[in-house]
C-alpha cells in the first residue's frame, strides 16, 4: 500500500507547478519552506516538524522516534492590478528515516522551478493590409520546470552536533509558446528546455552554545553546484494552428512535413547556485522558541539561453525572518505546535528592477497517533513591490502537509 | 478522535490532496513588449517572365468536338475500335468475316448530351492504315505531321445529318450509322477486315463548317463512349443457326483541332490557352527571404492577375493554375516544341515540369483572380523549392478554346513573427 501510493505520487509529481509573477523572470520562481510544517516559521533550518527537527535540515533528522512520510501541497492565490489567480500545487514529497538516533536518511521529490506565467496583449491591434485591416493580439506563455530529485544523509556526531548533506539531481522540462492570433487564427512559436545539473547541500548543526544555561540550537547550511545546470532548448519552426488543437500536425501552414527541423541548442551552467543560511533558534521557556534565520543566494550561471518571457532574472536574494514557536508536550492532550513569523527578502535583478518583499507566517501543526503522525497547516501572507509590468503583487500562499509514522528497522516481536 | 483515523484513510487522503493539486490557472499580465516586427510586409518585384508553349495534350478529354469555336477550328475526331468483342468467347472483327458467320447488319453509334439543328453532315471514315495504331492520345494539330494523312488515307463509310440533334429524358440523344446492303459490304471490307486494314480506327468529320461547337461523348465517357454492334447468323452445322449480335467498345479517341494562333501580342501579357498550351513563367525576386528570421510566416500573399482581353462569355468559367517548377527557366524567350530549336537552345528549354508540392488553382472572378502563395514562399524560405519561378496555365478543365490574356499585379506579401 506504501509503496503503491509513493510511486502514484511520483508519477503525478512532475506535472504540477505553481505560478506567481516572478515565475517570468529567468527560468522561473523558486518555492521556498516546501514543507507545511516549516511554512509557519519562515525558515528551512530550524525545527518546526518536531522538537528538534526540520524536515528541510538533514542533520535535524536523527532527533526523529519513527519513520515519516510527509506530502505536503500548497494553494497559491496571486492579486496583482485587478486580477487574481489561484493554484494548487504540490510543494514536496518526502520519505525520512532515523536510524538508532544517530543517522538519517532520506529521500524526496519536489519541483524546483515553476515557469508557468502568460502574458498577454491588453487591447487590439490594428494592422492595415491592402486596404484591409487584421487585428491581432499576442500572449507569451510558459509552463512546467525542472524538479528536484534529493538523496539526504544526517549523522550525530556526539551529544552537541550534528552534520548532514543533500545531494539534489535535477531533472524535467519546461515549454514556452508565443501565440499571435490574427483574425482568430493562432501562429504558434514552441520550444521546450530540459534542465539536467546536480546540486549539492551540507548542513551542520550545533548546541554547543548556552544563554542562561540554555542550548540555542545554531544551524548553517550551504548549497552548491556540483554541476552547474545545464539547459538544451528545443526550439521548433513557428506554424499557423489551422485545427487550433496547439501541436503542429499535417493539417497546420507549413505541413510539419515541410516545416524545418527542431533547432537544439545547449547552454553549460545557465545556473550556478551559491547560498548560504544561518539559524539560530532559543527556547527562551519550555517548549517555546525564538528563531531567527538569514539566507545569502546567488545565482553566478551564464543565463546565455534568456528564455524567460521578462528579460531579466534573479541573480541574488538576501533574507531575514523571525520566527515564534511552540511545540506540542509529548505524549500528553497538549498536540498543537503554533508557529508565527515575519519575514522580509530583497531580490536582486538582472536588467530589471529589484525586487522586496515582506510577509507574515502563521502555521498549527496536529499531532495525532502514537506514531506521531501530524498534520500541519501553514499561512503565509507576502507583498512583492518592484514586479516587472505590474509592480505590486500580494500572495496569500496555504499549505496542507499530512507526515505518517511509521516504525522502521525494528525487530518485530513475533506472535 | 485523531487516533481513530486510520493510516490508509490519511493516505487516501494526502493522495487525492496530491490529485488535486494538478489543477492550474492561467495568469494573465498585460502588455507585450516589441511591437513593431510582429508583422511586415514587403513588395515581391517581378525579374523577369516568359510565354511558351507546351506540347498539348487532350487524349483524356471526356468529349469529342466539332465545330468552330472561339477561333478554333475542330478538323476531326479519331476513335480506334477494340479488336476483340466484350463477350465471351472473344470474338475479333475479322473472325465475323468467316464463312459460317453472315453479317446482317452493323451500327456505330455516339452519345450526345448536345442540342443542335445544323444543316451539316457528321461523316464517318474509316482510316486505312497498314499499322494497328495510327494515332496517339497526344495527336494534335502541331504534331499531325508525325503520322500518316488520315483525310487522305480514308474512305467513307456513312454519313448522318446533324438537322436535329435532341437530347432525350436521359439527357442524351444517340448518333447512329447503320450498315446495311452496300453500305455494309463496305464496312466489311474496310473496317472489319482487320488483317488488311489493322488500324481499327474511325474518323468523325463535319462536311460543312459549323459555326457552334458540337460535343460527343469519347472514350473516357464513363459507359457512353463510342460503339460498335453487328448483327449476324452463325452456322455451326446444318440444322443449327445461331442469330446474335456481338459489341465492340472504343479504346481511345482524340479530336484534332487547329487551335487559335499564338500571336505576338501574346507575348506581352501572361497569355493561357489550353489548345496551344500556351503558358507562362514569372520570375520574382526573392532575395529578401533569406533574411527573414526562421520564424517568419508567411500570409495573405496572393498573385493577382487582372484580365486584359479573353475569349470566355459570360457563363464560362476560367481556372488558372499556379504551379513551382522543379527546374529553372534557362531561356527567357518565346520556345515551343514544334519550333525549330536555335542551336544554343536545349529541348528543356521548352519542357517545364510543375513541382507536385505547390500546385494550387484559383478561378476568374469579377475579372481577377487571386492566387495565394504563401505556401510557396513559406516553402522556398524552408527549402523545399529552389527556384524563384512560378509556372501559370490553363486548368485542364477549362474548355481548351479559351484563351485569356492577363495583367499581373504588384505582389505586397505579409509575414509575421509570433
Amino acid at each position: 500500500m506504501w509503496s503503491r501510493n509513493f510511486l502514484l505520487a511520483l508519477f503525478f509529481i512532475s506535472t504540477l507547478f505553481s505560478q506567481n509573477s516572478m515565475s517570468g523572470y529567468g527560468y522561473g520562481s523558486s518555492l521556498e519552506n516546501t514543507d507545511a510544517a516549516s511554512s509557519g516559521v519562515s525558515n528551512s533550518l530550524l525545527p518546526s516538524f518536531k522538537s528538534n527537527v526540520s524536515l528541510s535540515n538533514p542533520s535535524t533528522w536523527h532527533n526523529l522516534l519513527f519513520t515519516y512520510l510527509n506530502t505536503s501541497i500548497d494553494v497559491q492565490n496571486a492579486n496583482f492590478q485587478s486580477q487574481s489567480s489561484n493554484n494548487f500545487s504540490l510543494s514536496t514529497m518526502k520519505l525520512v528515516i532515523p536510524w538508532k538516533q544517530k543517522m538519517s536518511f532520506g529521500v524526496a521529490f519536489e519541483p524546483y522551478l515553476f515557469r508557468e506565467v502568460t502574458i498577454t496583449d491588453s487591447t487590439m491591434t490594428a494592422f492595415n493590409f491592402n486596404d484591409e485591416d487584421l487585428f491581432y493580439t499576442r500572449m507569451n506563455s510558459s509552463s512546467g520546470g525542472p524538479s528536484l530529485g534529493q538523496l539526504s544523509f544526517g549523522y550525530k556526531l556526539n551529544e552537541f552536533d550534528s552534520v548532514g548533506s543533500t545531494l539534489s539531481i535535477i531533472f524535467g522540462s519546461s515549454r514556452a509558446t508565443r501565440t499571435l492570433t490574427i483574425d482568430n487564427e493562432n501562429h504558434l512559436l514552441q520550444s521546450r528546455d530540459y534542465f539536467s545539473g546536480a546540486m549539492m547541500d551540507l548542513f551542520y548543526s550545533t548546541k554547543r552554545l548556552k544563554i542562561k544555561e540554555k542550548p540555542v540550537f545554531l544551524s548553517i547550511g550551504l548549497e552548491l553546484p556540483v554541476r552547474g545546470i545545464n539547459v538544451e532548448n528545443d526550439s521548433y519552426q513557428a506554424f499557423l494552428d489551422l485545427n487550433d488543437n496547439n501541436y503542429h500536425d499535417t493539417n497546420d501552414f507549413p505541413d510539419v512535413g515541410q516545416a524545418l527541423l527542431p533547432l537544439t541548442q545547449k547552454y553549460d551552467n545557465e545556473l550556478q547556485i551559491n547560498s548560504y543560511t544561518l539559524g539560530a533558534d532559543y527556547e527562551f521557556s519550555p517548549r517555546k522558541h525564538i528563531q531567527v534565520e538569514v539566507l545569502n543566494w546567488k545565482d553566478s550561471g551564464n543565463h546565455n539561453l534568456n528564455s524567460s518571457l521578462f528579460n531579466g532574472y534573479i541573480e541574488s536574494k538576501n533574507k531575514l525572518s523571525i520566527a515564534y514557536m511552540k511545540f506540542a508536550q509529548p505524549f500528553s492532550r497538549d498536540r498543537y505546535n503554533f508557529k508565527g513569523s515575519f519575514f522580509i527578502q530583497n531580490y536582486g535583478v538582472k536588467n530589471l528592477e529589484n525586487i522586496n518583499e515582506v510577509g507574515l507566517g502563521l502555521g498549527v501543526g496536529v499531532n495525532f497517533g502514537i506514531t506521531g503522525n501530524q498534520i500541519d497547516f501553514g499561512y503565509k501572507f507576502s507583498k512583492r513591490s518592484g514586479l516587472h509590468l505590474i509592480d505590486k503583487e500580494t500572495l496569500h500562499t496555504f499549505n496542507v502537509g499530512v507526515s505518517i509514522g511509521d516504525l522502521w528497522f525494528v525487530k518485530r516481536r513475533e506472535i | 478522535m485523531i487516533r481513530f483515523i486510520s493510516k490508509n484513510k490519511i493516505l487516501t487522503t494526502s493522495l487525492f490532496l496530491f490529485l488535486v493539486s494538478c489543477s492550474e490557472e492561467t495568469v494573465l499580465y498585460n502588455e507585450i513588449e516589441n511591437k513593431e516586427e510582429t508583422i511586415q510586409t514587403a513588395s515581391l518585384p517581378e525579374t523577369n517572365n516568359k510565354i511558351f508553349q507546351a506540347f498539348p495534350n487532350f487524349g483524356s478529354n471526356s468529349k469529342l468536338f466539332f465545330g468552330n469555336e472561339k477561333e478554333s477550328e475542330n478538323l476531326f475526331s479519331l476513335v480506334q475500335m477494340t479488336l476483340f468483342s466484350g463477350y465471351i468467347p472473344p470474338t475479333s472483327l475479322v473472325d465475323l468475316l468467316a464463312d459460317s458467320i453472315q453479317v446482317d447488319s452493323a451500327m456505330v453509334f455516339f452519345e450526345s448530351a448536345d442540342s443542335l439543328i445544323a444543316t451539316s453532315n457528321l461523316s464517318i471514315y474509316s482510316v486505312l492504315g497498314d499499322q494497328d495504331s495510327v494515332f496517339s492520345d497526344s495527336t494534335n494539330y502541331y504534331t499531325l505531321e508525325n503520322f500518316l494523312d488520315f483525310e487522305k488515307n480514308s474512305t467513307l463509310l456513312g454519313e448522318i445529318s446533324l438537322a436535329s440533334i435532341l437530347p432525350d429524358t436521359t439527357g442524351y440523344d444517340t448518333l447512329s450509322y447503320v450498315f446495311k446492303d452496300e453500305s455494309l459490304d463496305n464496312f466489311k471490307q474496310y473496317f472489319l477486315d482487320s488483317d488488311t486494314y489493322p488500324a481499327r480506327t474511325l474518323m468523325l468529320k463535319v462536311d460543312n463548317p459549323l459555326d457552334e461547337l458540337f460535343t460527343i461523348e469519347s472514350n473516357e465517357a464513363a459507359n457512353r463512349g463510342p460503339k460498335l454492334r453487328v448483327w449476324y447468323k452463325s452456322f455451326v452445322d446444318e440444322a443449327t443457326t445461331i442469330d446474335t449480335f456481338i459489341t465492340f467498345f472504343s479504346q481511345k479517341d482524340v479530336s484534332v483541332f487547329r487551335p487559335p494562333t499564338i500571336e505576338n501580342d501574346d507575348m506581352n501579357y501572361i497569355t493561357l490557352n489550353s489548345g496551344s498550351a500556351l503558358r507562362s513563367i514569372i520570375e520574382f525576386d526573392l532575395g529578401f527571404i533569406d533574411s527573414l528570421s526562421r520564424n517568419e510566416l508567411f500570409k495573405n500573399s496572393n498573385l493577382v492577375l487582372s484580365v486584359e482581353s479573353s475569349n470566355l462569355t459570360e457563363d464560362d468559367e476560367f481556372y488558372v493554375i499556379v504551379s513551382a517548377l522543379q527546374d529553372s527557366v534557362v531561356n527567357w524567350n518565346f520556345t515551343s516544341p514544334f519550333v525549330d530549336l536555335n542551336p544554343n537552345e536545349s529541348i528543356s528549354d521548352t519542357t517545364y515540369l510543375s513541382d507536385p508540392n505547390f500546385i494550387i488553382s484559383r478561378k476568374i472572378e469579377e475579372n481577377e483572380v487571386k492566387i495565394p502563395i504563401q505556401a510557396f514562399l513559406q516553402g522556398y524560405k524552408n527549402g523545399l523549392f529552389q527556384y524563384d519561378e512560378l509556372m501559370l496555365y490553363s486548368a485542364p478543365v477549362n474548355s481548351p478554346f479559351d484563351k485569356v490574356k492577363f495583367n499581373l499585379n504588384a505582389i505586397e506579401v505579409l509575414y509575421v513573427e509570433p
